[in-house]
């Protein structure tokens, strides 16, 4: 099952200079990659690269200037932001750096948010279950304020695995927590991942967490190149 | 149960966070808009039935005839109840031949179809009311006409070929009609009787007169036949033509519910503003995540808008029963006005309250909410890519709008919502530009201060725009306060003037001047307190400036007063109740022959200073200059007299005596009949039914206006508290870097206490300033009142609104000023 889930041609984005004076400014140029189903690939690179924009356009968050994108062999710029959703729905999986929780639900209900959306029956034993994967099972009915950083990022991780996406993003997934907890997230991020099977785009300052992907790639003033 | 389910999520999302001031500021202006309408329903209800009751019917037929065959038969096929009755002046007479002016009135049974006749049947005695008539070979008569003939009850008395009983005492008759101290006293006998009292001979000034009441469809029937068919001389009358007389206090009282309830709607509507400014926020974080995991707008914006629908729905549900609870307690001090059982409330309150749920909602929510759509979703990864602000215009446009609409509902006047909406747009931009300057000004001093204080200053000038419609809000909740306590506290003041606890409940006319003193004296020693008595003559204007005069002389609107006789007092000094407008009040002590005349009399007679009135007081003629014009106060219960004569120009003249007096069931027991007894000629009149049912309407008005200010100041506290909550995440965030950073608790806490302390006194300065102005104008040209100017809303406001927001701003950023700072550092 070697095909394709992501295919970026010639990305670039550029933005308006900030109060419209001066030339655009570049963020990306000319980016091309592709990764096949299963497989993981890191995208390193200093502060400002251009990562998480990069990271936006593969997923479809954001439209790129120029150049194109097919995810699942549906081509992005064919699409409008709703279109973009539902190809993302069920299938595509996020986590973040700061974990992006709502605070207003349970641990239980943010993990049930996706499956809600991908329309899955049962979707509050699915959620339990995706919970107790990631050992919390405990800590079902309490809210992101009540969980520590480590915590909530596993429940994020249980969000984004439940609806066993085909794809899943994840920028800076241990940024924001200390060295022990953050193995343990990158441990069980790796672990998930081999049980789903599912094609990781990881995004990381941290080169031990980028050695255990695939492949790696290096962004370096908006340009991509092959790792070392 | 997944509906109990499903409607416990939705209550829970409706009321998380910033959601329960959206809910309680709704509720508020539910509660008022549904409990003013719904007064004003019942209040309008209560009026109408007692425009009826002083009708006797929902519509009457008078004239000089008896009805006419045509009109009775229409009568009878329209399927319409009515009572005939037939009123005219006539003699009465007690067995010395002692004789005295009466006005007979000649009833049968049903009388009156609507309102109430109340007896008594003892002297003074407790009154109850009636269902009955007089049987034949009985009179019922009021008790002046016992004390003018000197009769008791059970003596029998004379009128036409008619000797019968006196069975009761008629103390009130509310289809009685005319003043008070005009017409002469009621005898009422039965239908039945009349043949036999031939009194129905050539020239006698018989008035036919029949009460209706039936469906409204067959009276419009009947009415428009009667216009057709052109019966000389008979009148009709409706409802429009009888207005109680303390319907003026009653409009008062409704036009100030109206405002309230605009007012409590305004503010409420800024709480919402704020409090949705914060819920929005967070819904664009909600927002932009279920994006990324492929929600489509559609769902993120129902999703809003199901949470707005579940807080509009609560805030409607707890308003309708805030607003009922208002109603019931308003009617409970009401109900004695009612004879039956009210019906239950009607829709339109329910209806007028929530449509300003959801007006509201839309007009200070919706732009924001719909923002949520621009929402974009590499907000996920970039936290500082927020929604672009709704453009300024659709904020401030669609508020107006909704505005506009709720004002233009409660004040169903254009020109009146038109005028309320300006002055408040006027309002909001003076405060907004002041909250710049503020802001401007923060800036600037911040650097001066000491350190706790300069963080909390210089926040003041950080919150930009934010900030700014914080800041307006606060003040527009703070001004709606003010001015409706400084109007509303006037506004009963006003009341308590006019029907003040010792309103007199008995007159006593035609007290003999050798008897004056010793009334006097009793009537002192009754109540304790001093008692005023007031020489009366009866005089006719004949002449002026020495030229007879007839009433056809005068200017139409005034031949009626002209041609009675008035009622003449005089008094060396001027009542304090009294105001001079023109000229001067005499001097003590001189000789002259002057009259003080009231000034609008003056106007529609067409004299002024310096005309001479010739009175011809029982034969004798009298010639007064006119030296001063009187404002008179005839609402106040108190004898009132057009003219006040000099009392060199009364000597001589034949002068009688009258008092009025409040007195208690006890002190009345036995002390007025004796009065009575030993002055024949004193005539009592005893009003203790008519003041009771008049300061019973007072009071339901006052309690109203009292329990719609409470509703008001509630709001005003919300939209305080929604201020203080929308911006507590970003003060505890600072805080907390504060903390970090180095600075103290108390450095914290001061620079909590710094901004909000300056924040709420600013805003109480301006809205405190504003309000006494606006208080002013409203008071004069909605209310037609005078406001006593007061310094206290210059204190209170700042004072208040300052130490309120400090502590509110306090409670809310407590938490990260005890907190040590590296459990902080993690939440930031
Ligand atoms: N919408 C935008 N407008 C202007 N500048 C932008 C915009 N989006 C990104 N940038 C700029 O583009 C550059 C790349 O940003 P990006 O967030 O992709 O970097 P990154 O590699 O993810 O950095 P980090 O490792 O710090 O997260 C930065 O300089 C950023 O300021
Ligand atoms: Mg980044």
């Amino acid at each position: 099952m070697e095909h394709t889930v992501l295919q970026a041609q010639s990305l670039s984005k550029t933005v308006a200079a900030p109060h419209g004076d001066g030339p655009d400014l570049s963020l990306l140029d000319d980016v091309s990659l592709s990764v096949s189903a299963g497989e993981a690939v890191a995208v390193i690179g200093p502060s400002g690269a251009g990562k998480s924009t990069l990271l936006g356009l593969l997923a479809g968050l954001d439209q790129s200037t120029d150049g194109s994108v097919e995810m699942f062999g549906a081509s992005l710029n064919a699409l409008d932001e709703d279109g973009r959703a539902a190809l993302r729905r069920g299938r595509v999986g996020f986590v973040f750096q700061n974990f992006q929780l709502l605070p207003g639900l349970s641990a239980q209900e943010n993990v049930k948010l996706t499956l809600e959306l991908a329309g899955t029956a049962n979707s509050d034993a699915r959620a339990a279950e995706a919970l107790a994967a990631v050992g919390l099972a405990e800590r079902a009915q309490h809210v992101p304020a009540q969980l520590s950083g480590g915590e909530q990022q596993r429940v994020a991780l249980a969000r984004a695995f439940a609806v066993k996406p085909q794809l899943l993003f994840a920028d800076e997934p241990t940024g924001n927590l200390d060295q022990a907890t953050g193995e343990t997230i990158a441990d069980q991020l790796f672990a998930l991942r081999d049980q789903s099977g599912c094609a990781l785009v990881l995004v990381t300052h941290d080169s031990t967490l980028a050695a255990r992907c695939d492949r790696r790639l290096v962004m370096r003033g908006g340009r991509l190149d092959a790792a070392d | 149960m997944p509906l109990i389910d499903s409607l416990r999520r939705g209550v829970g999302s409706a009321l998380a966070a910033e959601g329960r001031v959206v809910v309680f500021a709704l509720a508020l202006a539910v509660a008022a808009v549904s409990g003013v309408g719904f007064f004003t329903e019942r209040v309008g209800g209560a009026l109408s039935a007692r425009a009826d009751d002083m009708l006797g019917g929902d519509l009457l037929l008078r004239d000089n005839h008896p009805l006419p065959e045509v009109v009775a038969s229409e009568i009878e096929t329209l399927d319409l109840q009515f009572v005939s009755l037939l009123t005219f002046p006539s003699v009465a007479l007690n067995a010395d031949d002692d004789s005295a002016l009466v006005s007979v009135k000649v009833v049968e049974a049903g009388y009156p179809l609507r309102g109430e006749l109340a007896t008594s049947t003892a002297r003074f005695g407790g009154e109850s009311l009636t269902g009955d008539i007089p049987e034949p070979g009985e009179f019922w008569v009021e008790e002046r006409l016992l004390s003018e003939l000197g009769a008791e009850l059970g003596d029998t008395l004379y009128v036409g070929s008619l000797g019968f009983p006196v069975t009761r005492v008629i103390t009130y008759e509310s289809d009685r009609g005319g003043s008070l101290f005009q017409i002469a006293p009621r005898v009422m006998f039965n239908r039945a009787d009349l043949a036999a009292a031939e009194l129905l001979g050539e020239g006698s000034r018989v008035r036919y007169t029949t009460q209706l009441v039936g469906d409204v469809n067959a009276l419009e029937t009947l009415q428009e036949s009667l216009s057709e068919q052109a019966h000389p001389g008979l009148r009709v009358e409706t409802v429009s033509d009888a207005r109680p007389q303390v319907q003026n206090s009653l409009d008062r009282v409704g036009r100030f519910l109206g405002m309230a309830a605009m007012l409590t709607v305004l503010v409420a509507g800024a709480a919402v503003a704020v409090s949705l400014q914060e819920q929005v926020a967070r819904a664009s974080d909600e927002a932009a995540v279920r994006r990324a995991f492929g929600a489509t707008h559609r769902e993120v914006l129902l999703r809003v808008l199901r949470l707005l629908g579940w807080q509009a729905a609560l805030g409607i549900v707890i308003g309708l029963v805030l607003g009922l609870a208002l109603q019931g307690a308003i009617s409970s001090v009401l109900s004695f006005l009612f004879t039956t059982e009210l019906p239950a409330p009607g829709a339109g309150p329910v209806i007028a309250g929530a449509a300003t749920a959801i007006v509201t909602l839309a007009g200070f929510g919706l732009p924001a909410v719909l923002g949520i759509q621009r929402v974009p979703v590499m907000r996920v990864l970039r936290k500082e890519m927020g929604a672009p602000p709704p453009a300024a215009w659709a904020v401030i446009g669609s508020a107006v709008l909704a505005l506009a609409v709720l004002l233009l509902w409660q004040a169903r006047d254009v020109v009146l919502a038109g005028l309320v909406l300006g002055a408040l747009l006027g309002a909001t931009a003076v405060l907004y530009a002041l909250a710049a300057g503020l802001q401007w000004l923060a800036g600037r001093v911040a650097g001066n201060l000491r350190p706790g204080w300069r963080f909390g200053v210089a926040a003041i000038a950080r919150r930009g725009a934010a900030g700014r419609l914080q800041l307006t809000a606060t003040g527009l909740g703070l001004l709606s306060m003010l001015l409706l306590s400084t109007v509303g506290t006037d506004l009963l003041r006003t009341w308590q003037r006019e029907l003040p606890a010792d309103l007199p409940n008995l007159f006593l006319v035609n007290v003999q001047t050798d008897a004056a003193d010793d009334v006097q004296a009793r009537l002192e020693e009754l109540t304790g307190d001093a008692v005023e008595i007031y020489p009366m003559t009866r005089g006719r204007l004949v002449a002026l400036n020495g030229t007879p005069v007839t009433p056809e002389d005068f200017p139409e609107e005034a031949r009626r007063t002209v041609g009675r006789e008035w009622n003449l007092t005089s008094s060396e000094t001027l009542r304090a109740d009294n105001i001079i407008t023109a000229g001067e009040w005499w001097e003590p002590g001189a000789q002259v022959s002057e009259v003080s005349l009231e000034d609008e009399l003056a106007v529609r007679m067409g004299v002024s200073l310096g005309d001479t009135l010739t009175l011809r007081v029982a034969g004798v003629d009298v010639d007064a200059t006119i030296t001063s014009l009187r404002e008179v106060d005839w609402d106040n219960f108190k004898p009132n007299f057009f003219a006040i004569l000099h009392p060199s120009v009364r000597e001589g003249l034949a002068t009688t005596f009258m008092t009025s007096v409040r007195l208690n069931d006890n002190q009345r027991d036995g002390a007025v009949a004796d009065i009575v007894r030993d002055y024949p000629g004193v005539t009592a009149l005893d009003v203790r039914s008519l003041i009771e049912r008049i300061s019973g309407l007072i009071d339901a008005g006052a309690s109203a206006v009292r329990y719609t200010l409470v509703l008001t100041l509630l709001a005003g506290a919300v939209v305080l508290i929604a201020g203080v909550q929308a911006s507590t995440a970003v003060r505890v965030r600072e805080s907390a870097l504060q903390r970090v950073l180095g600075a103290s608790r108390d450095e914290v806490r001061w620079s909590v206490l710094g901004e909000f302390a300056t924040l709420g006194a600013a805003a109480g300065i301006v809205a405190a300033v504003v309000a006494t102005l606006a208080g002013q104008l409203v008071a004069r040209l909605v209310f037609d009142v005078t406001l006593t100017p007061s310094i206290w809303p210059l204190i209170v406001g700042p004072v208040g609104s300052g130490a309120g927001l400090a502590l509110a701003g306090w409670l809310a950023a407590r938490g990260a000023a005890s907190q040590p700072p590296g459990v902080l550092l993690r939440r930031l």
